[in-house]
């Protein structure tokens, strides 16, 4: 922490950054939320901890539109997600200066969240500095996905269906998602309506895997989805089964390699053929 | 306010027959969005199409429906009745009730009802179509051939006589290719060289013909009427400019142990040489890997007796781009290696030739001068065998598929043969004898009954040398049902014809389709015989499949008549039915460049923000884009969603 605070300092010094994304904790309430630090503002409230869950790369575009250079705290999912972000050009890599953090598990409710346990990375993949133990990269185990697929189709349509019947459609899994966004969302549109907007099952469902299928290959799986929604759906479950897919298909986890296309927007020569092959299920 | 006209074709009893064509009238003329609906025998004939004609001048239809085959047989037929009568083109829709329903349906009342739902939502549909410009793209006139052998030649030289400029650009040192290397052609026993270095000169002085020899494409840009080619002319070491072709450098060069490739490695030749007299351009070339200068830092004897000073050692490989708007491949064919025939000894054996190096062989500008002398010994040969299908016809070892050209051109080795040793016996293993070309017949008959060469069904199972030099050949004769061997003093193998080794990597360079085996795909079999499924990328001569000097000359006209017509128009009209992009709905994460097969996509600002934008030009509408952008940004003019929805969801 020490460390990172001089570093900030100096680059702001330097003139290197203009403004620095971090966590500030709120000395009344003693929460810890996302913050952005200034040249001459105090770095002592500034911390990096297990409470720092939030994904400080939603911010990013905002940020960069405003100020002409941004340093930003990382977690090593978080710096998957601004692998994912850059090479979707939603942020020019050239107005970021990322500062990696070795993570060590972040909390939700005093309880270890359930996405690090399958952490691909403590640190994040892009560092322009690194903090703290970089850790090894891990192959993510997934253990939920691995439990619903022991299921039946029928058991697992009834899981899946218990939970999306609750959901309110309040979007808030969009919003917190740096991966959701597009200008116009496929769930607005009214001409040709897509997706009813009234939250029902067969819409909901709808929603849900359309959102899936739109992160395949991108995910960069921060679980800010499954954070913020109010019914508890455990959307990392159809985020990981995917990333898992794809994963096994063309050996890519998405954001773990700078500057990596997406695979399934580029066609190579040795790319599996599974479908044209009869081996899909 | 959309007034569609809906008219439903009988095609005979194609469709008639099954579908009830006046109960698809009646029914459809009820929907609100109908105004005229009519059947007719033949829609795609003259009063077929007078009648949408009269329709939209007397009912003011505004949209029409044709109900008939498939829209890539008629569509453009609809599209010019509505633009006579000056609707846009693209406010018509077809519905296809003959592939789609009554060819495929058995229950009339099933089909009826298939056909009613069919029409039903191309009406739903038509309504939603917007009317569409054609797009003009300027163009350069100006075209590659890539090959300079005969398919090339005459390609070029068409081209060049339609006054438009050509660069014909060919990787070995001379144009003139496979045909230079022939001795005599089937099946008037005419001199190939004769007959072949004739248009070789006349491209070389055509004032629209720029020959690039040693020089390859590698790299294709751009789309038809724009593409952007780069060429790289290899390393010569000799100053083309500079040199009087008078070959004292071959003369003296001290090196001569390089194998020539010209006589199908028959023979050496020195380190810098002129491939054969008649070279066009006559300018020889150093072999970097056997020259002592280059290798050793030695000798250097050609530079000190060049007249011209036009040896230069410090060559290097220079690349440059050009700019042209068509192009054709006539990259041609190289003979199988027939190395993996073990059984028949082929390249262990030193009087195991191919058909190729007979031809040297017999060649008065070969390696013996034109006496026929057996390479391991330089005796007359009294014994030959020829074997047909080398590799052709023969799945299980190499091709299945027919090469084509051997059956004729070795009845002319056998005559050919005959000529040079008139007491010599000549035997031909054969599987069938395939000569359907005019007087091919003929020519094979004329070996087999006046030069008395004896054809054998059957294929050769084994090659083995014997103790006295000669060539036992095991065969059988199908006809009479036996055994037989011959002892030969030489055999001729008939390889099979074989794409280029480089043929997959130029295709994709260009984008054209290739076959199993190598060889480049026409747009169509019979009706798109020169054409590719690139735009403004045309195929000749034996890289297409195997091929004979006229069909090669053929295709090399056809393809150049091809690029001509294209040339013909000021601007090339393209379909308006591209990728369009909304630039607010637009976050500009190009992924759909990433999909993009034509580098059609680029960047451009919008307000404060980069977004995509589509070079009309390249777009060939094929929606790669449209499917990947997730936030629904682009658009298909011609197949929006709110078409494709409306489709959809009328579907009961």
């Amino acid at each position: 922490m020490k460390a990172l605070r001089k570093k900030i300092r100096e680059l702001f010094e330097k003139g290197e950054v203009d403004a620095v994304l971090g966590y500030r904790e709120d000395p009344a309430s003693g929460e810890v939320k996302a913050a952005v630090f200034k040249k001459d503002e105090t770095l002592d409230d500034m911390v990096f901890d297990g409470r720092c869950i939030q994904n400080l790369v939603n911010y990013l575009p905002t940020l960069v539109a405003r100020y002409r250079k941004v340093g930003v705290v990382l977690k090593g999912c978080d710096g998957r997600s601004l692998v994912t972000q850059l090479v979707e050009h939603r942020i020019n890599k050239s107005q970021i200066i990322a500062l990696g953090v070795g993570c060590e598990g972040v909390e939700i409710d005093g309880k270890e969240a359930e996405k690090c346990y399958d952490c691909a990375t403590h640190m994040s993949p892009i560092a322009d500095h690194e903090f703290g133990e970089k850790g090894e990269k891990r192959e993510p185990a997934f253990a939920g996905v691995e439990e619903i697929e022991k299921m039946s189709p029928v058991e697992r349509w009834k899981f899946f269906a218990d939970y999306f019947a609750k959901c309110e459609r309040c979007y808030a899994c969009r919003q917190i998602c740096p991966s959701c966004y597009c200008e116009i969302c496929i769930a607005d549109q009214q001409e040709p309506k897509w997706i009813e907007p009234s939250a029902k099952l067969s819409a909901n469902t709808m929603w849900h895997l359309i959102r899936a299928y739109h992160l395949a290959g991108r995910c960069a799986d921060c679980g800010e989805c499954e954070r913020v929604c109010p019914q508890d759906i455990p959307l990392r479950l159809l985020n990981n089964a995917l990333e898992e897919a794809v994963h096994e298909m063309f050996g890519v986890r998405p954001g773990t390699v700078p500057e990596e296309v997406p695979p399934l927007v580029v066609l190579n020569k040795d790319d599996p053929d599974r479908i044209l092959e009869g081996k899909n299920e | 306010m959309a007034n569609v006209g809906v008219f439903i074709c009988h095609c005979g009893v194609n469709i008639a027959s099954k579908v009830d064509v006046k109960r698809v009238v009646d029914t459809l003329k009820r929907m609100p969005e109908v105004g005229f609906a009519h059947e007719y025998k033949f829609m795609c004939s003259s009063p077929g199409q007078e009648l949408i004609r009269k329709a939209i001048r007397d009912s003011k239809i505004n949209r029409v429906v044709v109900a008939a085959c498939s829209p890539r047989m008629h569509l453009p037929t609809f599209q010019t009745a509505l633009a006579t009568e000056g609707l846009n083109p693209y406010l018509v829709s077809m519905a296809n009730i003959r592939e789609q329903c009554s060819w495929v349906t058995d229950d009339p009342e099933k089909a009826t009802q298939k056909a009613i739902d069919l029409v039903a939502r191309q009406i739903k549909r038509v309504v939603h179509q917007d009317p569409l410009d054609d797009i003009n793209v300027p163009m350069t006139k100006a075209a590659l051939v890539i090959g300079g052998g005969i398919a090339g030649i005459q390609a070029a030289l068409d081209i060049a006589d339609g006054n438009r400029k050509v660069i014909l650009v060919e990787k070995s040192p001379s144009i003139g290719g496979r045909m230079a290397q022939l001795d005599e052609t089937f099946p008037t026993l005419d001199c190939s060289q004769c007959i072949l270095t004739p248009k070789m000169v006349e491209a070389a002085q055509h004032p629209n013909i720029e020959i690039r020899v040693n020089s390859e494409v590698k790299k294709v840009d751009g789309y038809v009427g724009n593409f952007e080619v780069t060429v790289e002319r290899k390393a010569t070491y000799v100053d083309a400019q500079k040199c009087i072709g008078c070959s004292i450098c071959q003369e003296k060069c001290p090196v001569k142990i390089v194998p020539d490739e010209f006589n199908a490695g028959l023979g050496t030749r020195a380190a810098i040489a002129i491939p054969f007299p008649q070279a066009v351009p006559a300018v020889p070339v150093i072999d970097p890997d056997y020259c002592r200068k280059l290798t050793e830092d030695k000798c250097g004897v050609c530079a000190k007796v060049c007249p011209a000073e036009a040896v230069v050692f410090d060559d290097a490989p220079m690349r440059d781009t050009i700019n042209v708007g068509a192009i054709v491949v006539a990259t041609g064919y190289r003979e199988m290696d027939p190395g993996i025939y073990t059984e028949y000894g082929g390249r262990k054996f030193p009087d195991v030739i191919t058909g190729l190096q007979f031809e040297r062989l017999v060649s008065s500008t070969g390696p013996t001068g034109g006496d026929l002398k057996r390479p391991s010994d330089g005796k007359v040969p009294k014994t030959v065998v020829f074997v047909q299908c080398v590799g052709s016809r023969d799945e299980s070892k190499a091709h299945a598929y027919c090469s084509g050209i051997c059956c004729m051109y070795t009845a002319k080795h056998t005559m050919l043969y005959k000529h040079h040793v008139p007491d010599g016996q000549a035997y031909v293993s054969y599987i069938d004898v395939r000569a359907p070309g005019k007087t091919y017949e003929e020519f094979v008959r004329r070996a087999i009954e006046e030069e008395d060469v004896r054809y054998l069904r059957g294929r050769v199972a084994k090659i083995r040398r014997l103790q006295n030099g000669q060539y036992r050949v095991y065969t059988e004769d199908t006809l009479v049902g036996r055994a037989v061997h011959i002892d030969a003093d030489m055999v001729v193998l008939a390889s099979a014809v074989e794409p280029q080794k480089d043929a997959v990597g130029l295709a994709q360079m260009l984008g054209i389709a290739y076959d199993a085996d190598g060889f480049y795909t026409e747009a169509h079999p019979k009706l798109k015989p020169v054409e590719t499924a690139s735009a403004g990328v045309f195929l000749a001569g034996a890289c297409q499949g195997p091929k004979d000097i006229p069909a090669s000359v053929q295709q090399g006209s056809a393809a150049a008549s091809k690029v001509l017509s294209l040339f013909a128009k000021d601007t090339l009209i393209k379909s308006p039915q591209i990728a369009v992009v909304d630039p607010t709905a637009c976050t500009g994460c190009l992924t759909c460049s990433y999909v993009c097969h034509y580098a059609a996509i680029e960047e451009k600002e919008f307000g404060k923000r980069q977004v995509a934008e589509i070079i009309p030009g390249k777009c060939q509408g094929c929606g790669a884009c449209v499917a990947t952008c997730k936030g629904k940004a682009i658009t298909l003019a011609g197949f929006s969603d709110d078409e494709i929805y409306e489709e959809i969801v009328s579907c009961k």
